[in-house]
């Protein structure tokens, strides 16, 4: 393998994939690289075993091959290069790596490319496409609500699955706790009919997130039964799914909450937010007071004292108390994108749903505390 | 065999493509395989050495070469050489592509649980911990990563403590579809009775002395046929701990202790002092536990043939290595009383198991041992 490459080139395609390559790894493969040099491109390859990325990058290629090389290694010393600079990349064959860029020579030990675990391989049986919007709505809204308790480890992710709602067709996004659940729905793209339920782990989650920030383009997802695959235009996702059975969310969104209540988003964050300063450390509670037209927020700490702030509303019935944790709450007001956020209630002792007044397929489900 | 010992020579059960002796429990492991109603848990038990992990490490990569190309993903389902079907074996050539990546702990459907370096003291720990153990059942909670089977193999399951082994339990009891587990145990009766009911059980027996010296031949052609014949016999059937017992030079710490004891009742004072020195020296701590196991090895095969001489019955062990250790082993055997030894052996052995947790002095130890030898023959 012998290839030129810019050091901006590389260095943004090393960006992109060290970040999954462990730093602390007893296994030496692990903690490697595999770099595939043909076709006018290189392309560099990073596993933790759990997901894998690919990111290719235009390069001068003289002679083409491929190798392995220490990740973190290959990173450092590319990002200490000058700006502007040309790198020269030259495998041996034999276990080493040259790099040479101005009058600098590194020799990096490497490994054989055959004992590189294999990941992103494979025919996926379901492909279909993504706009960045609407990744975005799907990863963002539902992200919060993933759970870090790892006895349920099959609340650690999101589920990506079909649905059908009011006759329509939808590809949904719901991650839960067990204390909130969020639910975010797109209309099913061409392609996504008849796939399976998966459940897309935390850490592919948040790497998919980042990719997305540097996109434009549509993402082409591919998907099986036991890997989800992202594909953009120089660099390919492909994960693991968790291998389990998401929950029957369906039943824990209530069905019969019939008291309703408008408010203005930005201003209900904002009071909820500075309410919370005072509620203390562990429960972090805030009470809600509503009354027809007047929405009344109040926390109190023995050590702290108290406070209220009043808000207007637009409500319409008995006057209902109910609490809920600050952080829980703040979480989905936050999320809420429309200008009016709607709550529907049953009682102190129900589960709660917010929505967006605007878009009717967002959805959130929080318990209230006891206060 | 134990993973971390000896690595150079291709020996390491990850990376040995070859199994000998042990064909019928390959073809039970086979046989279950090809019913489609393999259990999820093996134990492998038998002593140390015989190459259970081999075995183990062999039936994964199977396992894992198969299962790659029955779900039609396609990544091995091309022509490649699964073995040569009529050994009806486990076999998967070195060149396979999963054998590589098994053995460069590469491969992203293969979890290996062994003994980890502790960070803080950057030293290896003595026991599997819980964090070990539950790293697995994050590895099942995971899909395939090659859409096939999902493999775990435990090295060995006796160096779980206890927190560890009931997280294993966790994983026993409900193990995903197409997850298999792979226990290695050198002394499954030590195991918990919870984790022994949940596995199905596959005793390894020792090898014939004769399979041995032909296995220690094939990795150390440099040693002549005396030092293999010595090995062979020593080694109790485990062709692992002949290896072992040839790197850290156990032939001639055996011959020294021989020596030793030949000299009872009236031990050789200086000889002795010169065995404890050199079992004693910074660094010397691998020869120490080899002397002593094999110290305790043949003081147990000393009682257990006096006994069998006692009651008169077939002798109980091999066949000794010259006339000289027989008559030695005799000579011994009839100068104290069977409950006598049993005495001496347990409390030789308390002594000897306790040197490194304690941090007794090495030399101090030896002389006591023989010491308590000497007192245990003196007439």
């Amino acid at each position: 393998m012998n290839l030129t490459i810019e050091r901006a080139d590389l260095l943004k395609c090393l960006g992109h994939v060290q970040s999954v390559v462990e730093r602390r790894n007893t296994i030496p493969i692990l903690s490697n690289l595999k770099l595939d040099a043909g076709d006018g491109k290189l392309s560099l390859n990073a596993t933790d075993m759990d997901l894998d990325i690919i990111d290719s990058v235009g390069a001068e290629i003289s002679t083409p091959g491929a190798t392995t090389a220490p990740a973190h290694t290959l990173y450092d010393i590319v990002r200490k290069l000058p700006e502007g600079a040309q790198v020269e990349m030259n495998a041996d064959g034999e276990g080493r790596l040259q790099l040479s860029s101005g009058r600098s020579r590194f020799t990096l030990s490497c490994l054989p490319i055959d004992d590189f675990p294999v990941l992103s391989g494979g025919e996926l049986a379901h492909e279909f496409t993504l706009t960045v919007a609407e990744v975005k709505a799907l990863v963002d809204k539902t992200k919060f609500a993933i759970s870090t308790e790892e006895t349920r480890y099959y609340l650690n992710g999101i589920y990506v699955h079909a649905a059908e709602r009011n006759g329509a067709q939808v590809l949904r996004a719901v991650a839960t706790d067990g204390h909130r659940l969020a639910s975010v729905e797109i209309p099913l793209p061409d392609g996504a009919s008849g796939i399976p339920g998966v459940i897309v782990p935390r850490k592919t989650v948040s790497e998919l997130r980042k990719l997305v920030e540097e996109t434009t383009a549509d993402i082409a997802v591919g998907l099986s039964e036991t890997k989800i695959r992202f594909s953009f235009e120089d660099t390919v996702l492909t994960s693991k799914l968790i291998d389990g059975t998401f929950p029957d969310y369906q039943r824990v969104i209530p069905e019969g909450n019939d008291k309703k209540l408008d408010v203005e988003t930005k201003g209900f964050a904002a009071a909820v937010d500075r309410v919370s300063a005072i509620s203390s450390e562990k429960s972090r509670a805030v009470k809600l007071n509503i009354a027809s037209g007047i929405l009344t927020l109040s926390a109190s700490s023995p050590e702290d004292g108290s406070a209220t702030e009043e808000i207007e509303v637009d409500y319409q019935g008995d006057v209902l108390e109910v609490g809920f944790n600050a952080g829980y709450l703040l979480d989905i007001v936050r999320q809420i994108e429309g200008s009016n956020a709607r709550m529907l209630m049953a009682d102190a002792a129900s589960p709660t749903i917010f929505s967006e007044v605007d878009d009717p397929g967002v959805l959130y489900v929080l318990m209230p505390m006891r206060v | 065999m134990n993973g971390e010992n000896i690595d150079d020579e291709g020996l390491a059960p990850v990376d040995n493509p070859d199994l000998s002796g042990h064909d019928e429990a390959e073809a039970t492991l086979k046989q279950a395989f090809e019913s489609d109603r393999l259990a999820h848990a093996w134990l492998l038990s038998g002593p140390q050495g015989i190459g259970k992990a081999t075995l183990a490490y062999r039936f994964a990569r199977y396992v894992l070469a198969q299962g790659g190309a029955v779900t039609g993903e396609g990544l091995f389902g091309d022509a490649l050489d699964l073995g040569d079907e009529t050994r009806d074996s486990l076999y998967i050539g070195p060149e396979h592509p999963v054998f590589r990546r098994v053995a460069s702990g590469g491969h992203s459907d293969l979890k290996v649980v062994v003994r980890t370096v502790n960070e803080k003291t950057g030293k290896l720990r003595s026991e599997i911990v819980v964090d070990d153990v539950r790293s697995v059942g994050n590895f099942f909670h995971h899909t395939a990563g090659e859409g096939g089977w999902r493999v775990v193999v435990v090295d060995c399951a006796d160096e779980m403590n206890p927190s560890a082994a009931n997280a294993l339990l966790k994983v026993l009891e409900e193990p995903p579809p197409r997850g298999l587990l792979l226990l290695v145990s050198h002394n499954s009766g030590r195991l918990l009775p919870t984790i022994r009911s949940r596995c199905r059980k596959l005793a390894l027996h020792p090898l014939s002395e004769e399979n041995v010296a032909s296995l220690i031949n094939a990795h150390r052609p440099d040693l002549d046929a005396g030092d293999l014949s010595v090995l062979a016999h020593l080694a109790d059937g485990s062709p692992g701990r002949a290896l072992a017992l040839a790197e850290e030079g156990g032939l001639g710490l055996y011959r020294d202790m021989i020596g030793l004891l030949e000299t009872l009742p009236r031990l050789d004072v200086g000889a002795l002092h010169a065995f404890g020195g050199k079992l004693g020296k910074t660094g010397a701590e691998e020869a120490f536990h080899t002397a002593s196991g094999l110290l305790q090895w043949w003081l147990a095969r000393l009682i257990l043939i006096t006994a069998g001489a006692a009651a008169g019955g077939p002798r109980q062990g091999k066949d000794p290595l010259d006339v000289g250790e027989e008559a030695l082993m005799k000579r011994l055997g009839q100068a104290a009383s069977l409950d006598r030894w049993f005495e001496v052996w347990e409390k030789i052995n308390r002594l000897l198991v306790k040197t490194d947790p304690i941090n007794l002095s090495r030399k101090q130890v030896v002389l006591n041992v023989f010491l308590t030898l000497q007192n245990a023959v003196r007439p």
